[in-house]
């Protein structure tokens, strides 16, 4: 009987090259970063610790002076003319309740954009729950500055805040991380050591996703379940004897297919996702093995265009993935392309981007379209037990909303014009909903003199004119808020609730 | 003479040197705990490129002689490959989304959608097959399934590998597929049961999914 080895010549060789290698390219690349940093979670997150991220992308230039910064005429100081200004009569600037934040009154005249929401009414739902940042960006670009509203400009290594937040609390969810962004917004972030678990599923159509997470649900198919189980195990098998198993046995990109279609898809597939995600009424021959999500009919009260709107069904399904503890981080974004309700244009094309052609009109209207659906966010967030536990609390408890902007839009206007069109500007803020925030509140000022913004100070929290937040601000802020840390994160905690 | 010493002698060095050199590193005992090196040697490069949306259905299509949009299709009416499952299976929608670069690496859902085109697929394969035989030649719809020894199980678990993986399948893999002929019971299923159940098998392993 011949002796075995277990190292061929081969195999030998290739050790002592590699050793080689190894040593020659220690001295030039840099050192690896652990897979899991300080404080990143290796094991499944403690549900009751989890904390749940909603990135709004208000997609084209959502310019926070024709939202929640507005400035009035009478507040132009003397020798300045507000004709060139884009200013607002002050009638058309509403401060509801105790609100501490104003905001544009629906405007008068949207020429052909029809409104079905107003800013008025978000800050008089939810004032108490609003917090106003403001910063300046450092791209003009939409795929740029989209990428960098995400990733902070890249102060945390390139990830996103959503692979941040996945990254922290989604260990253990099959989709801990849901893009169904836009552009820039939808691109992944550049960190490579990234967990496998918190890189983005990406998703185009909310309406119909449930169905990818199912391996046969719904197809028409002389397989029944046991069918496609003893093919599944068959094909299992075969994966293992056969020539390209055994010689790709060890390759990464196999081993991550082999481990999402073995782990992943049957623990969907148990928590029957497909019907808790469906959103779709179904008819025909599949509907005997498709159910409705259990939460549709109250969703439909909260989004009533949910059947035709692709905007409502983004929020309706970032609450389900997160509801059933699916998701720890969903992003959600205004399209480019226009919307219609029947006959009525209610998303313009180019979302906020329009303001080109149209600002006001288009500032309006979409700061309208945004805000209904995160008001219906909120209202769903508020009323339901996170994983319908009702020792885990409401969801909103541990929910931080993020609307992000592209950027701003050009400050003046052509004289006494209200049908302008605008460029981008760098200059702008962003919005934030979350009870682990200050609410009712307004981190910075504008001046009113040239309508920039500017920031506050990081101790007091007190506007300061001369001073400006950058996109590592606004991520940090979120990540601080979400209890993450990384090398680099600045210090926002006088944002942050007491 | 002497230099057929030095030569043997230099030989000698050579074989001693060799010899110590496979020893570095390397047990070679006849330890059970230790497994027998396979055959076939892992790759040590792994490079395999993901077999992307059109490149898939196209080869899913010509395999089973079916058009592309007949392979799957979502409640009767959505295509499942270029609407449904696009970025689950590695397109992306530049004009909706202006998502401009597909995701770099199969999703979570990526193997879900899958086995919904193929099972799909491979149903309307088997289920054409009746009428108009393409793939299944060697079957007998209708009866039982053939037996592991017969040339109608050799010929189709053949067809399927020359069709969807363009080789021959090796004797492991015949093995594995026999499995699939006979029910929990150890009775034989029927032929179509079979032919479906073997298609997808065989369509959803790795190796159709990665080239």
């Amino acid at each position: 009987m011949p002796k075995t080895t277990s190292c061929s010549r081969r195999r030998m060789l290739a050790s002592l090259g590699g050793m080689l290698g190894a040593a020659a390219l220690g001295t030039v690349l840099p050192p690896r970063r652990a897979v899991a940093d300080e404080g990143e979670a290796t094991d499944s997150v403690d549900p009751a610790d989890r904390r749940l991220l909603f990135v709004v992308c208000a997609s084209g230039g959502a310019s926070l002076i024709d939202s929640f910064l507005p400035v009035s005429e009478d507040e132009v100081p003397e020798g300045l003319d507000p004709s060139i200004l884009n200013v607002y009569p002050s009638d058309l600037i509403a401060q509801p309740g105790a609100s501490n934040i104003r905001c544009v009154r629906p405007i008068p005249n949207t020429s052909f954009l029809v409104p079905r929401y107003s800013i008025e009414e978000f800050l008089e739902a939810h004032y108490e729950s609003t917090t106003v940042i403001t910063h300046e960006v450092t791209s003009v670009n939409h795929n740029v500055a989209q990428k960098r509203a995400m990733t902070g400009a890249g102060i945390n290594g390139g990830r996103t805040i959503a692979e941040a937040a996945s990254a922290h609390y989604g260990q253990g969810l099959p989709l801990a991380n849901c893009n169904m962004g836009y552009d820039g917004y939808l691109e992944p972030g550049t960190d490579r050591y990234l967990p496998r678990h918190a890189r983005a599923e990406v998703i185009l159509n909310p309406q119909t996703y449930a169905l990818s997470t199912h391996g046969h649900r719904g197809i028409s198919s002389q397989l029944d379940a046991a069918g496609v189980d003893r093919a599944r195990a068959a094909r299992g098998h075969l994966d293992q004897v056969s020539p390209f198993g055994i010689t790709y046995r060890d390759a990464p990109l196999r081993e991550d297919y082999i481990r999402a279609r073995d782990e992943i898809g049957p623990q969907l597939e148990s928590v029957d996702a497909i019907t808790k995600l469906m959103l779709l009424d179904v008819d025909g021959p599949e509907a005997a093995q498709l159910g409705m999500s259990p939460v549709l009919d109250t969703l439909r009260g909260i989004f009533p265009n949910l059947d035709s709107d692709i905007w409502q069904q983004q929020g309706a399904l970032s609450f389900l993935l997160s509801y059933f503890g699916l998701a720890s981080a969903n992003t959600l974004a205004l399209q480019f392309n226009p919307s219609f309700m029947g006959d009525d244009l209610v998303g313009a094309p180019l979302a906020f981007d329009y303001s080109h052609v149209l600002h006001r009109p288009s500032q309006s209207v979409m700061w309208g379209r945004t805000l209904q659906v995160v008001d219906g966010l909120v209202r769903l967030l508020q009323s339901f037990d996170y994983l319908g536990d009702p020792a885990l609390g409401k969801m909103w408890d541990r929910s931080l909303i993020y609307i992000a902007t592209d950027f701003g839009r050009d400050k003046n206007r052509p004289s006494d014009s209200e049908m302008f069109g605008t460029g981008h500007h760098l200059n702008n803020g962003s919005l934030l909903l979350s009870p682990m925030l200050q609410g009712n509140r307004v981190f910075g000022g504008v001046d009113p003199g040239t309508l920039m913004t500017y920031g506050f100070n990081r101790q007091t929290g007190a506007p300061e004119p001369g001073t400006l937040m950058r996109e590592g601000d606004i991520y940090s802020l979120i990540a601080q808020a979400m209890g993450i840390d990384f090398p680099g994160r600045r210090d926002m905690s006088v944002v942050l609730a007491g | 003479m002497s230099t057929l010493n030095t030569t043997a002698q230099s030989w000698g060095l050579a074989l001693a040197g060799l010899c110590l050199a496979s020893t570095l590193g390397c047990s070679t005992d006849t330890d059970p705990d230790i497994e027998p090196e396979p055959e076939i040697a892992a790759s040590t490069r792994n490079q395999l490129l993901w077999k992307r949306v059109q490149v898939f259905e196209q080869d899913l299509s010509r395999a089973l002689e079916l058009a592309p949009e007949e392979l799957c299709t979502e409640l009767g009416s959505y295509d499942c490959v270029n609407d449904i499952h696009l970025v689950n299976l590695g397109g992306h929608d530049p004009f909706g989304r202006s998502q401009y670069a597909p995701v770099a690496a199969p999703m979570v859902t990526t193997p879900l959608a899958v086995e919904r085109v193929v099972i799909a697929a491979c149903s309307k394969r088997v289920e054409r097959d009746h009428d108009e035989r393409a793939v299944f030649t060697a079957l007998d719809f209708g009866s039982p399934a053939p037996a592991a020894t017969s040339d109608a199980f050799t010929e189709t678990v053949d067809t399927l590998y020359r069709r969807l993986l363009s080789r021959d399948p090796v004797d492991a893999e015949y093995e594995v597929l026999a499995e699939l002929l006979v029910d929990d019971q150890g009775e034989p299923v029927l032929a179509e049961r079979f032919a479906a159940e073997a298609c997808v098998a065989v369509a959803t392993t790795t190796e159709f999914i990665f080239i």
